[in-house]
């Protein structure tokens, strides 16, 4: 079933009519894709487009089927609130649901666990490394309650063993949730994806057939 | 950290020393007239004076009240405003330049006005107050919500959060810093006007009324000694909003 489609789409620099992305996207329920691109290509822009905070030009179609997204944003120094203890900042997306739900409470738990970041839970972000504050980041993407994820980069400024653990949590989650992920290394390709998008010409292509089945399996 | 604390607090007397030995010898110097410049004793016994009666204590009572009443109505009036304003990008581009005229006016010329409308007394003086500080605290409302951090946007609208748990989540927080600073400088801004609600509309009670009065008649002692009230009432206020601003806003700067 698609959970994302996008037909036409353009997206143009901020105050500019010039064009950053000229694309089509289309995205199936449970997808776990990774987009590769260089610096400036428009990965973050893209995301921006798909959370609702830029909107794509007139001319172009949008169909997403995602009301709340998990975010996990580059920027991890801004993106914790300092005001709010670690375990404050992960739940805080679950706090502002209706429904609040103590299974993501102990999962939240659970992988503060894995992290090592269980007894620094009531800790503030300015007390944390930036590493820290990434891989908080990142729980608190995985502990919001949606079925679509975004990753922004997240493991850029992670030592090797917590990429370790995160690429293998959020791995966990491929077939269960509509997963995306921005990055611009190829070894992200070590994650169970099973769709995989490039950003040439300012296009976003569908590189699933080239790419993929050389990583993982003939599935493509 | 004691010991710093103890040197701070030698260092703030011995700089009150030094001032009361300056002025002392000024006098003694002859450099100025006593009739301009009191001896500091003269001065400290006036205020002794002050205390003991009850016209001075009315006086006190009617500029603090001004001066809290009208701050409190401002910062309640200020926020609420300000957050109506600021939270619609469209809303507030009408009431932006009205905002910022009003907070470039200098607030003395607000008195004048503002008697023609009230009168003299206590109103005018709280009303005096009440504009100024509520126009300070909408300004930097307008402009912490309208500058706030571009990822927290991301997030609010990734995550699809209700004006109220933007404003509780998010936006309070994020303006509370900038909004007790605003405060901290509405403080002294307020008494500043309370004081000259005193001295420019023609008022029966107020710390400026001495000031004015004592000046008409050159009893300089007095003036000075209401001079030093205002002062002390403005260092107090100053060190309570630091003190409230540093426990509250724990990761100011952090």
């Amino acid at each position: 079933m698609k959970v994302i489609e996008i037909k036409d789409g353009q997206i143009n620099y901020i105050g500019s009519n010039k064009n950053l992305l000229k694309f089509n996207l289309l995205i199936h329920e449970n997808d776990f894709s990774i987009f590769v691109g260089k610096n400036g290509c428009g990965k973050t822009t893209l995301l921006d487009t798909l959370i609702g905070f830029r909107q794509l030009q007139n001319s172009s179609t949008y169909y997403n089927a995602y009301d709340t997204v998990a975010y996990c944003v580059q920027d991890f120094n801004g993106g914790l609130f300092p005001w709010l203890s670690l375990i404050n900042n992960i739940l805080l997306p679950l706090k502002t649901t209706s429904n609040y739900r103590n299974d993501i409470e102990n999962y939240a738990f659970d992988l503060l666990k894995r992290f090592n970041l269980f007894d620094r839970k009531n800790d503030f972000p300015y007390q944390l490394s930036g590493g820290q504050k990434q891989v908080v980041n990142i729980i608190r993407t995985l502990c919001t309650p949606s079925k679509l994820l975004l990753f922004d980069e997240p493991f850029s400024s992670l030592h090797s063993d917590n990429i370790n653990v995160a690429r293998l949590i959020i791995g966990e989650l491929g077939g269960k949730k509509t997963i995306i992920l921005i990055s611009h290394t190829q070894d992200d390709l070590l994650l169970p994806i099973n769709r995989y998008f490039t950003f040439e010409n300012n296009d976003i292509c569908d590189s699933t057939k080239d790419k993929v089945s050389l990583f993982l399996n003939e599935k493509y | 950290m004691k010991n710093i604390k103890n040197s701070r607090f030698l260092f703030s007397i011995t700089g009150l020393l030094a001032i009361i030995v300056s002025w002392q010898s000024i006098l003694m110097l002859k450099l100025v007239e006593p009739i301009l410049l009191p001896y500091p004793e003269k001065v400290f016994f006036e205020l002794i004076q002050f205390f003991t009666t009850k016209s001075f204590w009315l006086d006190l009572l009617n500029t603090t009240s001004a001066w809290i009443v009208g701050l409190i109505g401002g910062i309640v009036l200020g926020v609420s405003i300000g957050l109506l304003l600021a939270l619609n990008e469209k809303i507030w581009f009408i009431f932006e330049p009205i905002v910022e005229f009003l907070r470039s006016l200098p607030s003395i010329v607000l008195v004048p006005l503002i008697s023609l409308f009230l009168g003299v007394g206590i109103n005018s003086k709280i009303s005096c107050v009440i504009i100024v500080v509520a126009v300070t605290i909408i300004s930097t409302i307008g402009i912490s919500i309208r500058g706030i951090n571009i990822t927290y946007k991301r997030l609010q609208t990734a995550w699809k959060l209700s004006l109220i748990d933007k404003l509780r989540h998010i936006y309070l927080p994020e303006i509370a810093s900038h909004l007790l600073v605003a405060i901290k400088a509405s403080i002294p801004l307020a008494l500043i006007v309370a004081v000259a609600s005193d001295m420019l509309i023609a008022t029966d009670n107020g710390i400026g009324k001495i000031i004015t009065d004592s000046m008409a008649v050159f009893d300089t002692k007095k003036m000075y000694a209401a001079i030093i009230v205002v002062g002390f009432l403005g260092y107090i206020s100053a060190k309570l909003s630091t003190f409230i601003e540093n426990s509250f806003i724990h990761w100011k700067g952090k």
